[in-house]
């Protein structure tokens, strides 16, 4: 697997791309459009996610050197208009993200674009459980297990951020929305039905006072 | 209806006016002469004929009527026979208005013909029956002592008729003329009117948006100069139009500028908040994220301040009070942190200007930073005030890279930033020299720069000198 590059003049972007990309992508940063090239030409990506806004050498330009390579691209742009998005997708661009952008988004687009160009397994595998991001489907030694939608939905966002223990109301926010009617305890019962049907009751724990952690497999 | 065809119209009324009225006239002038002459050889006639019956009355004494109806009749004969048609028809009437004899047509009324005859022996009169006029005259006859009168028919129906003709004659010929003169005054409206419909055309395309479009209107006349002065307009809109729209390149310009700008620490803003608050983070990681957040917020705020002088610049006047430049001078120092190079300031002479201290120093302060920021290749930044014809220029100059022509045309815009990297990490938001300029602009001056590529930048601003 080659790492990601993510080419963005200003740090604080580079790295929040970093953070959230960790640790399913290995990431490489460049803070200009020079320095992008020159990453480009000694070795290869996966992927390149790519500010359009860059001192010097800008995105588009950029796009130039990408493209022999046959490198995916997802442009990341804080222009909004109609006209710039299309100027991209023109240039190459497989895909664009809007600053300013959610962390779950990015971080689907990216899954989704990687699988889509066979560079990722299909499927993401834990322990013996097996999801299927295209169908939506999940299975356990084989064995379909069915999920309502918004098992699945907290399922993914827990296996996104594996390892990391997630906050109550943020988790129960992301899954429900906030314009949600339920109360919070529909969370707990979700959980504890996952636990079930995946057998994962030592794995999907609670933190006391903080909420739930799906631990790392391996 | 088109002003031409008005024109025309308006033409050929006028002419046809003219024409009939004068044709009219001299018709009837002619007619009324042919009929005057007439009248003097039928009243002469009439006098003759009135004689001749005297004498043929005189012939029979009898003073029966019958004898006078004979006396008449025989008198007609004598006349029919001596003159012919030619010979005017009479009548005959007794002292009490009875006709004795008559042989004047029958449409002609004896009523008519005694009124006429008590009318006096020169007056005639003019009678139209059917198609025929007669001119009646009449005289008593005081010869015969008896009081008799004679009255005479004189038919007059091809003066009339002459005059009939004539008219018809004339109408045909003014039809002609008319025709004729519409077409050519056709041509003329046209003509006249082909400036009015060059300029109409111009003003549909200006209207429609092509601001470029003007007329040709080469004559001397008022047209001639509408057309100038239409075109002195066009070029006034075309003008007005090419700002305005330059004007909403900027503001488009300023509005995507002013979006990336904002858009940039919002993300790292919450990016960073929702990874603290979603999932418990590692000590580093969340020292991370705060600091993150911590200084992009920091740097939406300096925008925001920047923002609000610029706006604030815009629309307050600015208290310009005499201000000593060494003061300036002095402020200058103290507000700028400690540099890498030297400052050297000069002052020729005792210099007061009409300032806002607090601005000026500002304004300064920022030049300064910009031409640290341009790396000067000796080290050095002058700040320079000297005594002009205008007032005090003060120029801040350094030996750094400098700018390109393209780059000096934006560099007053807000958020342009020659070196954008460089500019950041020195905390420049782009709207330094933006500031500056409105700066300037309160008081009553402009930025003046002068650059080129590995020389450096001198920027200069005339300040009015205080009076005493």
């Amino acid at each position: 697997m080659n790492p990601v590059l993510i080419v963005d003049d200003e740090k604080a972007i580079a790295d929040l791309i970093e953070i959230t990309l960790q640790p399913d992508y290995q990431c490489v940063k460049a803070y200009s459009g020079e320095q992008a090239a020159d990453l480009i030409e000694s070795r290869k990506f996966d992927l390149i996610l790519l500010d359009v806004m860059l001192p010097g050498v800008d995105g588009i330009s950029l796009m130039e050197y990408i493209r022999p390579t046959g490198t995916p691209v997802i442009f990341i742009t804080a222009k909004t208009a109609v006209e710039d998005r299309v100027r991209g997708l023109r240039a190459g661009a497989y895909d664009y993200i809007v600053k300013p952008f959610a962390a779950d988004e990015l971080l689907a687009r990216v899954d989704g674009l990687m699988r889509h160009m066979g560079l990722r397994s299909e499927t993401i595998r834990l322990w013996d459980v097996c999801i299927d991001p295209r169908t939506h489907t999940v299975s356990k030694g084989g064995v379909p297990v069915s999920l309502t939608p918004r098992e699945y939905d907290l399922l993914m966002v827990l296996v996104r951020n594996r390892g990391a223990a997630l906050y109550r109301d943020v988790l129960f926010e992301r899954v429900w929305g906030l314009d949600s009617d339920a109360a919070i305890r529909t969370l707990d019962i979700h959980i504890s039905r996952l636990r079930k049907k995946l057998g994962w009751s030592g794995r999907l724990r609670a933190v006391p006072k903080i909420g739930y952690i799906l631990e790392e497999s391996e | 209806m088109k002003f031409a065809q008005k024109l025309t119209i308006a033409i050929l009324l006028l002419l046809c006016l003219a024409l009939s009225v004068g044709g009219a006239f001299s018709i009837q002038q002619n007619f009324a002469h042919a009929l005057a002459v007439a009248e003097k050889q039928d009243t002469l006639l009439h006098l003759r004929e009135c004689y001749s019956m005297e004498r043929a009355l005189t012939k029979t004494q009898e003073k029966k009527n019958t004898e006078k109806f004979l006396a008449a009749q025989q008198y007609a004969l004598e006349q029919q026979a001596a003159f012919g048609q030619s010979s005017p028809p009479f009548t005959l009437f007794s002292a009490t208005g009875t006709p004795i004899y008559s042989n004047i047509p029958w449409q002609v009324t004896y009523m008519e013909q005694w009124q006429t005859a008590q009318m006096g022996r020169n007056s005639g009169r003019y009678l139209k029956k059917e198609d025929r006029y007669f001119l009646l005259l009449g005289s008593p006859l005081e010869e015969t002592g008896e009081n008799l009168w004679f009255v005479n028919a004189f038919e007059v129906t091809d003066l009339f008729s002459e005059r009939e003709r004539q008219l018809r004659q004339y109408g045909v010929l003014e039809l002609a003329v008319l025709a004729l003169a519409g077409i050519a005054a056709a041509l003329v409206a046209r003509l006249l009117t082909r400036p009015l419909r060059r300029l109409e055309q111009a003003s549909r395309k200006i209207a429609q948006g092509t601001y470029s479009s003007r007329v040709q209107i080469s004559s001397k006349d008022e047209l001639g100069r509408l057309g100038e002065s239409f075109n002195a307009m066009a070029g006034a809109v075309e003008e007005h139009m090419a700002a305005l729209e330059e004007e909403g390149q900027k503001q488009k310009r300023f509005v995507a500028a002013f979006t990336h700008e904002i858009k940039t620490p919002m993300t790292a803003i919450l990016g960073y908040a929702n990874l603290l608050r979603s999932a418990e983070q590692p000590a580093e990681k969340r020292q991370l994220a705060a600091n993150y957040i911590y200084h992009e917020a920091n740097r939406l705020e300096h925008l925001s301040r920047s923002l609000l002088a610029l706006l604030g610049l815009e629309k307050e006047t600015v208290r310009l009070e005499p201000t000593a430049l060494s003061a300036v001078l002095a402020d200058l120092r103290r507000s700028l942190p400690k540099l890498d190079i030297e400052l050297q300031t000069q002052c020729e002479g005792e210099g007061r200007v009409l300032a806002d201290r607090v601005l000026l120093v500002d304004l300064l302060r920022n030049l300064v930073l910009n031409a640290v920021n341009a790396q000067p290749a000796d080290g050095v930044v002058r700040v320079q005030c000297k005594p002009t014809a205008g007032g005090w220029l003060v120029t801040v100059a350094d030996k750094g890279r400098g700018m390109s022509p393209k780059e000096l045309e934006k560099v007053l815009e807000p958020f342009y930033r020659v070196d954008k990297s460089r500019a950041r990490e020195s905390g420049g938001n782009g709207l330094g020299l933006s500031l500056c300029d409105r700066i300037a602009k309160a008081h009553g001056s402009a930025l003046q720069i002068e650059s080129s590529p590995g020389k450096g930048t001198v920027v200069s601003v005339l300040l009015k000198e205080a009076e005493e």
